[in-house]
């Protein structure tokens, strides 16, 4: 006979064990569900975690129980497949760990872990960085999503017990047989109820009588050029010696801060309002329609790739482009109108739908794809888009027409005017082309480049006070040059709203409430003192773009290389 | 032991006569099975059983393990006859032979669990999950048929398996002792076989004073589940305490 070993281990802590195992004083261990309790608890669970994601992607949105209800039918069936999938691979993979000597309890234990993170992760991934982005934004969706991981891992336990054959099957006591269901329904009615709760409504102040006369005087031209950096000016003196580029390299700049996106949208609108996105509120440049429906909803992009995966082969997932109706702060063209300054807009991003201005607008749309809807372009310029359209065939040679047609007309106004103009043309080539470098890229864009020039000059020759701004690529920060601006070497930085507050002073007008006042570096003197106005909200667009159009813009905005 | 806590269990709750003991015999049937395969030689390879030799010592491999799976396969049909016998409603008893089925799982996925960790440093985690599938399983699925058989489906079926929940865990720590501490004759298996084997028992985790404290714990327990059955209940401590007390 043996001698008997000796404790190894406490017995004190042992008998703790044996009691949260359901022994001596543990009482009876949770019964595992039965069938038709994992059928009704998985059901609960797939439409928890469903309306966390619809709650999380259109959080205080306002929209409609209509519109909540079409983008739960689109989320729930991937959902269902991701969680199917889940589950298949979790019962496998534990029974791997079961056949190599895992325990039940630690392989269920383990599971429960691994179930409730990869619950959070994917919800967190599906909503997406933007969803997530600020304290707030977590705060709307951190509630549901943990709920359904806890409850996610909880359940993963119980049923990887049962199935490891870790648990007896002891009836569950009555009191918590529907506990589980009853928090996925809270769940559940938190995240929709979040989708239907509209957004806290800015405060609109009446601003009529603020202008009751034009108080413009000034002349400011705007010309922003995409995927152009301040280096590139250099470079491209040095590729065209004697055309004047070495002086347009040699006007003061600053940097932009606050205006970096990766969205060339989102960044240039962030410059038009003088505020950053999550004031202004364009965040996106595409939206989904499904099932036929001709509003559409946007969805975080891990979201609504996982939708378009499952929707996609039935024809239920049409994707558009996202017309700037999100936008919640006027443009500084739209300030500028507001106060009674003619404007004169061409491609600038933000700018469709069309809205009622002081002016003529020609907007992305038009200025990208030609198109000549009351949602694309001003009446008045409708025909200039058609003719530009038909001898340029595309961009960018249409927008170089597009874009002289503008500056003759603004070369021809009397008085006070502001011109805004977005160009393409460096970023299109880019893209289109594949090219090495800048220099490549200037070397092909020749034509394009002297536009770029000549419309600087004439409208310096008209006597607009002329701002280059352009956003490097791959969202860099963005600069802004003029004549005016002091910072020479381009040593100094100024704010979006600094930047649109600099514009309204040179055109004479005060700076918008809330916004900063320009700095003496910026304007090339003091700025002049007037108390600031509130310039309202965007006015409303001249008409609502149809879904057809938001679908062609999509293509076209693909076709140029601006989404994948 | 498990015919005998199921039949004591029926009695406890009012239910006397011959109709339990037909699914009784069930019970037995499959524990029976699960000893034959438990001791061939690519299992436990053991040589006693019950103090006569081991059945594929005189039969051999073949014929023990087709033994095995006869009786396991004629366990349901017993079971059956007996829950029409005792008078179980159809519905129970559909339920109560797929609870058989899963017991048989159960006995399965603990015996290839204590087969993996064979020579391994296992914890007080590990001993109670193959302990809870091996030999729990069976002394809860008893309680379960006998509470089944009398026709209590409430509070006093819980508290009763709640006591064999305990008494089944207490009956392996009692049998880890008997192994170090009981002669061959009396137990009919070669004494300190564990041991010999490298097995991690109870005994080898807390020693022979602390596996028994925790035997004592565990009765006491049981004693304590079956409390609220009042005076009846006193059979069933008496059956506990022959438990902890038994020397074979």
């Amino acid at each position: 006979m043996s001698e008997p070993a000796r404790p190894s281990a406490d017995l004190a802590r042992a008998r703790r064990h044996l009691e949260r195992m359901g022994y001596l004083r543990g009482g009876l261990p949770p019964s595992p569900p039965t069938a038709g309790q994992k059928v009704v608890f998985l059901l609960a669970l797939w439409v928890a975690v469903s309306a966390t994601l619809v709650g999380g992607a259109l959080a205080r949105s306002g929209a409609s129980w209509a519109q909540v209800s079409v983008v739960a039918l689109a989320v729930a069936p991937p959902v269902l497949v991701v969680l199917g999938a889940a589950l298949l691979a979790g019962r496998a993979a534990a029974a791997r760990l079961l056949a190599w000597g895992g325990t039940p309890r630690r392989i269920a234990t383990s599971f429960a872990w691994a179930a409730a993170l990869a619950t959070l992760a994917g919800i967190a991934g599906s909503l997406g960085r933007d969803a997530l982005g600020s304290f707030e934004a977590i705060m709307r969706v951190a509630a549901g999503a943990a709920a359904c991981a806890v409850v996610a891992g909880m359940a993963a336990r119980r049923a990887l017990l049962r199935e490891l054959g870790g648990e007896e099957p002891f009836r569950p006591p009555r009191r918590r047989r529907h506990l589980d269901q009853l928090a996925l329904l809270a769940i559940t009615g938190a995240g929709l109820g979040s989708a239907v709760l509209p957004r806290a409504a800015p405060p609109v102040v009446p601003v009529a009588g603020a202008f009751a006369t034009s108080a413009a005087s000034g002349r400011v031209a705007v010309v922003g050029v995409d995927n152009l950096s301040h280096g590139d000016l250099d470079a491209l003196a040095a590729v065209f010696p004697g055309d004047d580029w070495d002086e347009l390299a040699d006007w003061g700049w600053v940097e932009v801060r606050g205006a970096s996106a990766a969205l060339p949208a989102v960044a240039w609108t962030s410059i038009a309002c003088g505020a950053p996105p999550s004031e202004h509120g364009v965040q996106v440049m595409e939206e989904v329609r499904l099932f036929g429906r001709s509003e559409g909803v946007v969805l975080p992009p891990a979201l609504r790739r996982l939708v378009a995966v499952v929707w996609s082969p039935f024809s239920a997932v049409k994707v558009a482009a996202r017309p700037s109706l999100d936008r919640r702060l006027p443009t500084f063209w739209e300030m500028a109108s507001r106060a009674g300054c003619p404007v004169l807009v061409g491609g600038w991003w933000g700018s469709w739908p069309v809205r009622h201005v002081l002016g003529d607008v020609v907007s992305e749309r038009a200025w990208l794809g030609g198109a000549t809807g009351a949602d694309a372009v001003s009446p008045a310029l409708a025909g200039a888009v058609v003719a530009a359209w038909q001898q340029g065939q595309e961009a960018p040679a249409a927008t170089d027409l597009l874009a002289e047609e503008l500056v003759r007309s603004a070369a021809s106004r009397q008085g006070a005017s502001l011109v805004a103009l977005w160009l393409p043309a460096l970023d299109l080539t880019t893209r289109l082309g594949g090219a090495a470098g800048v220099m490549a890229s200037a070397a092909r864009l020749e034509p394009h480049l002297r536009v770029l020039r000549t419309l600087v000059e004439r409208l310096e020759n008209s006597g607009y006070t002329v701002w280059l701004v352009g956003i490097p690529r791959g969202a860099g920060t963005p600069f802004a040059a003029s004549r005016s601006v002091l910072c020479r070497g381009g040593h100094g930085s100024a704010s979006a709203a600094e930047l649109v507050a600099a514009w309204l002073d040179q055109l004479g007008l005060p700076p918008p409430a809330g916004g900063v006042r320009p700095s003496a570096d910026l304007l090339g003197r003091p700025a002049v003192f007037q108390p600031a106005v509130d310039y309202g909200p965007p006015p409303i667009p001249v008409v609502r773009p149809s879904a057809a159009s938001a679908t062609v813009q999509r293509e076209v905005l693909r076709s140029l290389g601006y989404l994948r | 032991m498990r015919p005998v806590l199921l039949l004591l269990v029926a009695e406890v709750l009012g239910r006397k006569g011959r109709a339990p003991v037909d699914v009784a015999c069930a019970i037995e049937m499959v524990h029976a099975a699960s000893l034959v395969l438990d001791d061939l030689p690519c299992m436990d390879d053991a040589a006693t059983r019950r103090g006569r030799p081991a059945l594929h010592r005189v039969w051999g491999e073949a014929t023990a393990i087709l033994a095995a799976f006869a009786v396991l396969a004629r366990a349901p049909e017993v079971l059956h006859e007996g829950l029409v016998a005792a008078g179980v409603a159809p519905v129970h008893r559909e339920a109560l032979l797929g609870r058989l089925a899963q017991v048989v799982e159960t006995l399965c996925r603990g015996q290839l669990l204590d087969l993996a960790l064979a020579g391994d440093d296992a914890d007080l985690d590990r001993l109670e999950a193959i302990h809870a599938q091996k030999t729990g399983a069976l002394f809860v699925l008893a309680a379960e048929l006998g509470a089944a058989c009398a026709g209590v489906w409430g509070r006093e079926r819980d508290a009763l398996l709640a006591y064999a929940r305990n008494l089944g865990l207490a009956f392996q720590v009692k049998d880890d002792l008997l192994d170090i501490t009981a002669p061959s004759e009396r137990t009919g298996k070669p004494q300190g076989r564990d041991a010999v084997l490298g097995r991690t028992t109870f005994v080898s985790v807390f020693g022979v004073e602390g596996a028994q404290a925790l035997c004592d714990d565990l009765i006491a327990a049981a004693y304590e589940a079956v409390a609220p059955l009042g005076p009846p209940a006193a059979l069933l401590r008496e059956f506990a305490n022959h438990v902890r007390t038994r020397a074979a």
